[in-house]
């Protein structure tokens, strides 16, 4: 028995597909830290109680700043989405320019971090090599998370992104938490697993 | 009702069975198609412009771009076939060869091993899932058009530069995916050639992600409404598990290869320390991830899909065929579990239960489909790329079979290595994508592929992959240099099949889109496929 046009028309949800395509996208920039994440266990575990360098000098104080910063950048992100659901534009666009502010600011806690570490990459068991590529990650997660929220910014100020539309927005959120999770990943892999 | 009905023949179109559990399939039948509403008609007049012969480089019409990405992929792997002819035809000459001549044939089989690997095997899924599954799933566009030119014009780009890595006068690259031993420490011993190596990598693994994500999003969000999971055909249903496992994969291989990178350029003792190997071995050595086991994946899918198309009946277990390749995806995972030991298993897959077990839902899904393969099979091409892809994972599973009761060392590993991959990996793989290619033609492309040249095509196929496989599988197993020898020329001559093999078929779906654009047969201006209600 034959189907119907109407019973067979084709549905497209480009609001739906966006927003999946932006978690995968997400995913797999956590799975790039995670894999990362994953390198400095195996050799960490490898190479046992020799592992850390004596010249190491982590900035714990620029490393706490840097997991404030993006923590608040992602409650900033929410606040901005919540007032985007209630039509309140001059809040979201405050919102989303403050995140992206504090995405800055978070990359130049970690460049000062690399910056002040104190380590030449060539170190004999691979130590430094792990560290810097784990703060380049995070590195380029803030980035993603300042680009998403200037996006944001800018969806918002042009109407794409508004009440009766917000999962697009929602969607570039998941950039700035992101780069919050991957930052404490980071953070407390390399604090607490010397 | 916006939408513009036509109805064609049912002999075209088939449909996934799930509709045929409670109804015959008769042959008879008619279906009714729909065409994309005047809506989306309108929008793809905006996208694709009013000329059918737009041009072929900016389109974002998958189907065109997914004709172009499997005619470029043939063509490189009918080119990676060809270094295969000029290696192992050099091989039985290799024991007099000099140390320079020695060396420019490991860089060559290097090259051969690689391309397959990273640029042919995974690239031609995606390149296929493009041109069949929006069809199967009753979508007349895929989700993101503009990332499959992405996925590929990276492509193009990576295997450009992969190639240049090989040319370059700078000594070959430092490193290669298919070396099961990492990196030594030998300080910045970065040159042009693993530059362009690494970029090309990376460049291909991001194009293969962004058509993966591609196809897994236009699966979930863009098939037809009232199409459930459970109801997706196999070979859309296998593009989808193997698109989920790759968005978990790849990334991991692009953080291997930014540390490969970063110790190149900036220290060379990574990978010598403890505890690297098993970093390398999983995160970037070729057989130690979930790729190598993935890549024939979508073949077991294409059979049963065209068991199912040809027969025109439910496969034995119905619904389970998916569940077992959903099954075998996720067990393919399991690679990351082995220790830095699984380079054995990239020899002997049935070494390790890590990767062995993947073969066993494997398996039955391929005892389901010849149980079901019984009375009323309509002939056609595509059943001959069927055995092709049955035959090649049944010999390959006979040769893991003598070789796990026989002793395998030195040299041997390398050819057994060569062997099983042929056959189960690459062989498997090969035969099913362009097997899907053939018997999806009429919807993907707007003609039917010529019977004569795509019979021609399969059976030089067919023989390439059994001759290469199993002379270089059974080369392991001996120890006479003449033999060796012997072995190497056949296989040699099974290279140069699938080099005929995949430029035939290149060839007859460049007639076949010829021949759509003489009768004006554009296929996204065509209905999409629709399901029996």
């Amino acid at each position: 028995m034959a189907t119907t046009a109407a019973e067979v028309t084709v549905h497209h949800r480009p609001g739906n597909s966006a927003v999946l395509g932006t978690r995968a996208a997400v995913a797999a920039c956590a799975l790039f830290v995670a894999a990362l994440c994953g390198a400095y266990v195996a050799v960490r575990h490898g190479v046992g109680k020799e592992f850390v360098p004596t010249a190491m000098r982590f900035n714990n104080y620029a490393a706490v700043m840097t997991a404030a910063s993006a923590l608040l950048s992602s409650f900033v992100v929410e606040w901005a989405f919540v007032s985007l659901k209630v039509a309140q534009r001059r809040w979201v666009s405050g919102g989303y320019a403050l995140a992206a502010l504090l995405g800055v600011a978070a990359m130049n806690l970690v460049w000062l971090i690399g910056a002040k570490l104190g380590l030449a990459v060539n170190d004999v068991n691979g130590y430094a090599l792990l560290v810097y590529a784990l703060l380049a990650a995070a590195m380029v997660l803030f980035a993603m998370s300042v680009i998403s929220s200037v996006m944001n910014l800018i969806r918002c100020m042009g109407g794409h992104a508004s009440a009766t539309e917000p999962l697009l927005a929602r969607a570039g959120n998941s950039f700035v938490h992101l780069a919050s999770v991957g930052w404490l990943a980071v953070f407390a892999l390399i604090f607490l697993y010397k | 009702m916006l939408a513009r009905a036509t109805t064609v023949s049912a002999s075209v179109f088939r449909t996934w069975p799930c509709t045929l559990h409670t109804q015959a399939f008769n042959e008879e039948s008619r279906m009714t198609l729909t065409a994309p509403s005047s809506t989306s008609s309108a929008v793809d007049a905006a996208m694709f412009g009013n000329d059918p012969g737009a041009d072929w480089i900016s389109t974002p019409d998958h189907r065109r771009i997914g004709q172009l990405h499997v005619g470029l992929v043939l063509i490189m792997a009918a080119a990676a076939a060809v270094v295969g002819v000029v290696v192992h035809g050099a091989v039985g000459d290799l024991f007099s060869l000099s140390a320079s001549g020695r060396s420019s044939i490991t860089a060559l089989l290097s090259a051969h091993e690689n391309a397959w690997g990273v640029l042919i095997g995974l690239p031609l899924w995606i390149a296929v899932g493009s041109l069949v599954v929006p069809g199967q799933i009753g979508a007349s566009r895929m989700a993101f058009p503009r990332m499959q030119s992405l996925s590929l014009w990276g492509w193009v780009v990576g295997a450009t530069t992969f190639v240049s890595s090989f040319l370059v006068q700078d000594g070959p690259p430092t490193f290669l995916v298919t070396s099961s031993a990492p990196l030594t420490a030998n300080g910045t011993v970065a040159n042009k050639a693993t530059d362009l190596l690494l970029a090309s990598l990376i460049l291909v693994s991001l194009a293969t992600l962004a058509g993966a994500v591609n196809l897994l999003v236009t699966i979930v969000t863009e098939r037809r409404a009232g199409l459930a999971f459970g109801d997706i055909r196999p070979f859309s249903w296998s593009v989808f598990v193997m698109s989920a496992v790759l968005l978990i994969a790849v990334p991991t291989f692009v953080a291997g290869l930014f540390l490969v990178y970063l110790d190149q350029h900036f220290g060379g003792t990574l990978f010598s320390s403890e505890g690297s190997q098993l970093v390398w071995v999983h995160m970037v050595w070729m057989w130690g991830r979930p790729e190598s086991l993935l890549i024939a994946l979508p073949a077991v899918g294409m059979v049963a899909d065209v068991a199912v198309g040809r027969t025109g009946r439910a496969l034995i277990g119905g619904p389970v065929v998916n569940w077992l390749i959903l099954v075998a995806g996720v067990l393919t995972l399991g690679i990351w579990t082995g220790g830095s030991s699984i380079a054995t298993a990239a020899v002997v897959p049935t070494s390790r239960w890590v990767t062995g077990v993947v073969l066993v839902p494997l398996g039955l899904v391929l005892l389901l489909v010849l149980g079901s393969l019984r009375g009323g099979l309509k002939p056609g091409p595509s059943l001959l790329y069927v055995l092709g892809v049955i035959a090649a994972i049944g010999a390959g599973a006979v040769v893991i079979a003598v070789a796990a009761a026989r002793t395998v060392s030195g040299d041997g590993v390398q050819f057994f290595q060569f062997g099983v991959t042929n056959l189960v990996v690459f062989g498997a793989a090969l035969l099913g994508a362009t097997g899907a290619l053939v018997e999806h033609a009429r919807e993907s492309v707007g003609s039917e592929l010529s019977k004569a040249g795509s019979g021609l095509a399969g059976l030089a196929l067919i023989g390439g992959v059994l001759l290469s496989g199993v002379s270089l599988a059974v080369a392991a197993m001996v120890d006479s240099t003449n033999t060796i020898q012997t072995l190497n020329v056949v296989a040699a001559i099974g290279k140069a099949l699938i080099a005929v093999g995949s430029l035939s078929v290149a060839a007859t779906l460049l007639g076949s889109v010829v021949t759509a654009g003489r009768l004006n047969r554009r296929p996204s201006r065509v209905a999409t496929i629709e399901g029996v209600a």
